[in-house]
């Protein structure tokens, strides 16, 4: 065994022992989560395979934090989840990207009830990034301002005023849709 | 136009989570623009996501973590690569610095080796230089292997 990999070996149960789960802990964390942190990242980024990534991502450094952070409730995992989905599809952003385009994997086509599901899809797809994150976080995931603001980065002054406008925004697009239907 | 959020909102927000909204939310709702326009995403959104919630299911998360032990077992070797990486720095330096103060200390005392010549001496040079050749040839193909294998 060479130097470089003792080193490894002992660096990696070191950091296993003091900040990791175990695989049975894991599950019970991934199994509520993985859902709703998987719907979240499709319809922001709108890509299956982008999706997929950042799930799995997200997980890895969810599970690579530091073991002052392992003291957590439910709240705060799904929270603390959330925040790291949202800095990497950020990152993604900054590496130029953009969702909704490229070789895109489509959603298949809901059968029993299109009109609705293309609805929220065209929706999506005419909004910024940020704007469908902050529509998202608040009315999906149900979370106050200040949590949408640590989980962004921005101010709660900040998200008040786009949630503001992405609000309207999706409203004004939604809107025809939903008079059509009725 | 005003940004100021309505008092209601999160209340409203809260019972369409819930599944119901009570008679005074929803008679709020009638002269409130911002929460009518908050029900309308928050339905939408809120269908949209129980269904996909349905319809796909996410990754396993046997492969998940998995993939999580492989991003540690990356992350370690990351560290340990910049460990070994400042030793060999480290080690080149001392050796550097060893050799200076070798030379300055032979030559402060006058000492020279027997048969030492100018053809001897290049000879030397030479060799000293093949010598930082071939171990800084065989750092670079160890450090580029490490990275590698980190990457």
């Amino acid at each position: 065994m060479t130097l470089a990999e003792s080193i490894t070996n002992y660096a990696a149960s070191t950091s296993r022992e003091t900040s990791a789960p175990d695989e049975a802990a894991f599950q019970l964390i991934y199994n509520p989560t993985a859902r709703p942190l998987w719907a979240y990242l499709l319809r922001v980024s709108g890509r299956h395979d982008v999706a997929d990534d950042l799930l799995q991502e997200t997980y890895c450094r969810f599970l690579g934090r530091k073991a002052g952070d392992l003291a957590m409730d439910e709240a705060e995992t799904r929270s603390y989840l959330f925040r790291i989905a949202t800095n990497l599809l950020r990152d993604r952003w900054r590496r130029g990207e953009s969702a909704f385009d490229g070789d895109a994997q489509e959603e298949p086509v809901v059968e029993h009830d299109p009109a609705a599901k293309m609805d929220v899809r065209r929706v999506m797809q005419a909004l910024k990034p940020r704007a469908r994150q902050l529509l998202w976080l608040a009315y999906v995931e149900g979370m106050s301002h200040a949590e949408i603001a640590e989980a962004t980065g921005l101010s709660v002054l900040s998200i008040r005023l786009l949630l503001f406008r992405a609000r309207r925004h999706a409203a004004g697009l939604l809107r025809p849709a939903t008079m059509e239907a009725r | 136009m005003n940004a100021m959020r309505c008092r209601y909102e999160s209340e409203m927000i809260r019972a369409l989570r819930a599944g119901a909204l009570s008679e005074s939310l929803i008679e709020h709702q009638k002269g409130c623009a911002d929460c009518r326009d908050a029900v309308v995403v928050a339905q939408a959104l809120q269908r949209d996501a129980g269904d996909l919630a349905v319809r796909h299911t996410p990754l396993p998360s046997a492969q998940v973590w998995a993939a999580a032990e492989r991003y540690r077992r990356m992350a370690a070797l990351e560290r340990a690569a910049r460990f070994v990486f400042a030793l060999k720095i480290a080690g080149l330096i001392y050796t550097a610095v060893l050799v200076l103060w070798g030379m300055r200390a032979l030559a402060a005392h006058g000492l020279v080796l027997p048969g030492l010549n100018a053809g001897s001496l290049n000879a030397t040079i030479t060799g000293a230089g093949l010598a930082v050749l071939f171990v800084g040839g065989g750092l670079w193909y160890a450090l580029r292997r490490d990275e590698r294998v980190a990457g």
